[in-house]
């Protein structure tokens, strides 16, 4: 009888530079941190995704590979953020945007898939502890719900 | 001026705020700029002392004794020293400039501008000129008195001395040459803990004794100067003061400490210290006292089900014509109780000469106090002595039924029945040790003999003697090669086959077994008398422990710094006779770290522990009464003691407890007393600095258990890592922690603060924290603000969520923003600023 064979396909090593991934990493979190400041929800919520907003939307989104293009990610997290939130999105909030987005892009194109998976999982607890720490010093900007 | 004393405080203090503790002082990495400050402060004051003409200076000396390598803190100066390489000038007005010394100089209390120009002058005049600034430095302000310079440049070298053996150098002998000293050290060979203790004890004693000052302390030796030169003491001035300090030491220890180390269990060795058990009268008293207290002789129970309730039941019932369940197992707590004191008397009789005097004396006590006729008692006894956990119903009931009829013990209930037993064999055991028929006798003069041979200088024995002694040693061993031909934790001799617990259930601290075989059954590997006695004495403050933690000095200590120490230690011991678990309560420990309270002479940190003990202080009074007063209710309780209920209402003995810890009520001083003792061994910690040498600790509680669940292995490590941290902190000193429970330990170079505690699991944790083999001295405070971190996220989550007992070790693998939500989940709490500032100080130490 004979025996199936276990291959074990290891992935091509990263070849990117530690220094410019964690640069890159850093320029997202905060880029999208400072893109949070325009966001205040119609309803609050005591929850992590209340917290992120459209940016858990835009990580799931590209983690998923549900978009390829620069415009089309934008415009997915502009019409979350004009459905959900009760400030409308500034110019200077959607340059943060889109600077994270670029950002975002230049790393996929470093770093292997795994690892790529791996490091929009730490952008996403990042931003979300910023935003916490936020949120915790200076309170939730809510607006109250007509009963 | 201020006192010496109040100087060492204050500069302790001002080294702490300037971060010495975390700056080199030497090259190798083995000693803080504020220990080695220290330390040269005290062997200043030593010299100083020993001179005696120089009394009147003596605080303008200590105080240029610390501020002499002040300029060793720069940046500059610790670059150069961590790199091993290149020079730095630091006694240059340049590089240190009159105020910084000025500014230390008043923080440590010498404000006056004549003493602190005289200071400064002391300090840049202690070592050559290192360049054209510092000869005008040196020349513009030169020291009145330069005899001075001499002194604290002796301190200074003196302090700089890494290994005994290496004490002489030619500079070292011009400066003593100059001050007319001479200088002495021993060495022994090996760290055992204890015996070790007691060994530097008798030999410090017997070199001050021929006229040498203890300037500073190793762990495996002490450093003497002397007017006069000192002659190494023979083998026989030796040998008798470390009898006399074991003898003196063993009957200094209180007896009821050692009554609970001489029994082992009643199902397997019963006396497992019998050399401890006739030390004295009292010990003896002890022993008996603390088996009369045990539950076989209280309270033994019938087994709730199977053969052997059925046999004893019907036994019981047959010749005793009972028919109520409940008298039946009256009756066999009565029988039970009596064949367990009396196996225990077995016992002791095994370790009497068993000779026609002692058998005499046994017999005439037993016919006198129990009211036996001699030719009843001469029968009775062989049967006792067939006694065993093992005895058979049948046989057990006749040897009861015999011995309770006597007419002594027939006319009386059962718990006084067992208490008149006890009380006879106590007197019997007695009469053993004052007859002199007791055979087994703690060996002090074996052990002083072994001791001896561990010490390295003054060395006693020839090379030649020497080399055919190990290799006698060695044939000896392989003789009896069953067990190993070497002890298995100091290669000495083999004597007795030893506990699993002594030496680690696992093969892989010895290679005397099989390999991938765990020790036990027959599997055995032996260890040496010595290694023996150590567990023995050991056992007699902490049967047991989880930890053994060795407090080594950083290279040494100064014999005046040393009362710091002495002070730490004293804190720890009186917290826990106070009912705190000084060292258990690590999250207490990582509170007081974050909130920087370290530092104010230990008084915030220790009210800190109080407040967080405070659940566990109550739960101990709460044991404590409930064990110790059998009574209805709390209020009859404070009756009995006249204790005014002002508040009245307590429904428990808990509600009390609290009332008690709150302060509302206050205990009678003798119930007090007793309270301090039982929470002393309930604490399950013990510190021992019998020498000045090092501290040993031993500790027990230290991993969580919450009903069958335990903390796991690698979070315990994390917290154990933690402990040895806070103690390398409160000590300034290195931390070891013994791998295995008895393990020696040999004089090995420290090279930081505290050796980690290794753990596979834990490789990434410590890379994380930058954590090699050693915390370094760098390292320490910033290891120790993050791990306190970690432990106090680990307690903000356990009141929010069932964190489970990997938690510390998990969450030191988790994404920060991973564990807010985590508690967020848990909580709904979006408003804890504290946990997000906890997560920050963890993550990033430099914010």
């Amino acid at each position: 009888m004979s025996r199936p064979y276990i291959y074990i396909q290891t992935e091509k090593e990263s070849t990117a530079d530690p220094e410019k991934t964690k640069n890159l990493k850093e320029d997202v979190v905060q880029n999208l941190f400072e893109y949070l400041e325009d966001y205040q929800p119609e309803r609050g919520g005591d929850s992590k995704s209340s917290l992120m907003g459209p940016v858990g939307k835009l990580l799931s989104s590209v983690s998923s590979g549900r978009f390829e293009n620069k415009d089309a990610i934008v415009g997915y997290v502009v019409n979350i953020h004009s459905n959900a939130s009760t400030k409308p999105l500034s110019q200077v909030a959607c340059d943060h945007l889109k600077r994270a987005i670029d950002s975002l892009q230049q790393l996929k194109e470093l770093v292997t898939e795994r690892m790529w998976l791996r490091i929009l999982r730490e952008i996403d607890y990042a931003v979300f502890l910023k935003q916490y720490e936020r949120v915790s010093t200076f309170g939730t900007p809510r607006k109250e719900v007509k009963k | 001026m201020a006192l010496p004393e109040e100087t060492y405080y204050a500069a302790i203090k001002a080294g702490l705020s300037r971060k010495w503790h975390l700056r080199r002082a030497k090259r190798k990495a083995t000693q803080s700029l504020l220990v080695h400050s220290l330390n040269v402060m005290s062997i200043a004051d030593s010299i100083t002392g020993i001179l005696g003409e120089f009394d009147r200076d003596l605080i303008t000396i200590l105080s240029a004794a610390f501020i002499h390598d002040a300029a060793k803190a720069k940046t500059e100066a610790q670059e150069v020293l961590s790199n091993g390489k290149g020079v730095f000038l630091h006694k240059d007005s340049n590089v240190i400039s009159d105020g910084e010394f000025a500014s230390i100089l008043e923080e440590i209390g010498v404000k006056n501008d004549e003493a602190v120009i005289e200071c400064i002058a002391l300090a840049r005049a202690m070592e050559e000129s290192e360049g054209i600034t510092h000869l005008t430095d040196m020349l513009k302000k030169s020291p009145k008195n330069p005899k001075l310079i001499d002194i604290i440049m002796l301190a200074d070298e003196l302090a700089g001395i890494r290994e005994l053996s290496d004490s002489r150098s030619p500079k070292l002998e011009r400066t003593l040459n100059k001050l007319g000293l001479h200088l002495y050290y021993y060495k022994v060979s090996m760290v055992r803990g204890i015996l070790t203790q007691i060994l530097h004890r008798s030999l410090i004693k017997t070199i001050k004794e021929k006229g040498g000052i203890p300037v500073s302390y190793y762990s495996y030796g002490t450093l003497f100067i002397s007017k006069t030169p000192i002659a190494d003491p023979t083998e026989k001035e030796i040998r008798g003061a470390l009898e006399n300090e074991i003898s003196e030491y063993i009957s200094n220890i209180d007896p009821i400490r050692i009554g609970k180390a001489i029994f082992g269990r009643i199902t397997e060795t019963v006396i497992i210290a019998p050399e401890l058990l006739f030390v004295s009268r009292e010990t003896i008293g002890a022993f008996w006292k603390y088996i009369g207290d045990q539950r076989f002789a209280l309270n033994p129970q019938l087994p709730p089900t199977g053969t052997q309730r059925e046999k004893w039941m019907r036994l019981i019932k047959k010749k005793y014509a009972l028919e109520d369940p409940q008298l039946i197992e009256e009756k066999f707590k009565e029988v039970r109780a009596i064949l367990y004191l009396t196996q225990v008397m077995k016992e002791v009789y095994k370790l009497s000469l068993k000779n026609d005097e002692a058998e005499n004396l046994i017999t005439d006590s037993i016919c006198e106090d129990l009211g036996l006729q001699k030719s009843e008692a001469m029968s009775l006894i062989p049967k006792l002595w067939k006694v065993s956990h093992i005895t058979s119903a049948d046989d057990g009931l006749s040897i009861y039924h015999e011995l309770a009829a006597s007419p002594v013990l027939s006319k009386l209930r059962r718990t006084e029945v067992v208490e008149k037993l006890r009380r006879v064999y106590s007197k019997i055991t007695v009469s053993i040790f004052d007859k002199n028929l007791a055979k087994a006798r703690f060996p002090i003069s074996d052990v002083a003999e072994l001791l001896v041979g561990e010490i390295e200088k003054p060395l006693l024995i020839s090379y030649k003697d020497l080399a055919k002694e190990i290799f006698e040693n060695y044939a000896e061993g392989k003789r009896k090669a069953k067990g190993g031909v070497s002890c298995a934790l100091c290669s000495n001799v083999p004597f007795e086959e030893a506990a699993a617990s002594l030496i680690g259930e696992s093969e892989i601290f010895t290679n005397l077994v099989e390999g991938g075989t765990c020790l036990g059954g027959k599997n055995k590997v032996k260890i040496c008398k010595l290694c023996c006695y150590e567990a023995k004495m050991r056992s007699i403050f902490l049967k047991n422990p989880e930890e053994t933690i060795f407090v080594f000095p950083q290279v040494q200590i100064g014999a005046q710094v040393n009362g710091v120490w002495q002070q730490t230690m004293e804190h720890l011991l009186s917290a826990q006779s106070n009912g705190i678990r000084a060292l258990q309560e690590t999250e207490a420990w990582a509170d007081i770290i974050l909130r920087q309270k370290l530092d104010e002479k230990n008084v915030e940190a220790f009210k800190l522990i109080v407040e967080k003990s405070k659940n566990w202080r109550i739960g101990t009074i709460t044991r404590y009464l409930e064990d110790n007063y059998d009574l209805e209710s709390p209020e009859e309780f404070l009756d009995l003691f006249g204790i005014p209920n002002e508040n009245g209402g307590y429904k428990s003995y808990r509600e009390l407890s609290t009332a008690v810890v709150e302060g509302q009520i206050k205990l009678p001083t003798e119930i007090e007393n007793k309270l301090q003792a039982y929470s002393r061994d309930t604490a399950r910690f013990t510190a021992k600095m019998d020498a000045p040498n090092y501290v040993m600790l031993m500790v027990s509680g230290l991993r969580w258990r919450r009903g069958k669940i335990e903390e796991s292995d690698t979070a315990y490590f994390l917290r154990k890592m933690f402990l040895g941290a806070v103690l390398a902190r409160l000590f300034l000193a290195s931390v070891t922690f013994s791998n295995i429970p008895f393990e020696i330990k040999f004089p090995t170079p420290v090279a930081g603060y505290l050796e980690v505690p290794r753990k596979i699991g834990l490789t990434n944790v410590y890379s994380e924290l930058e954590i090699k083999e050693w915390i370094s001295l760098e390292q320490l405070d910033e290891v120790l603000s993050r791990v306190a971190a970690l432990i106090l996220i680990e307690e903000v989550l356990r009141r929010e969520t069932n964190v489970g007992k990997d938690a510390l070790f998990a969450l030191s693998k988790e994404l920060p923003g991973r564990i807010l939500n985590q508690y967020l989940q848990a909580s709904g709490n979006l408003h804890n600023r504290y946990l997000v500032k906890l997560i920050n100080t963890w993550t990033k130490p430099d914010n």
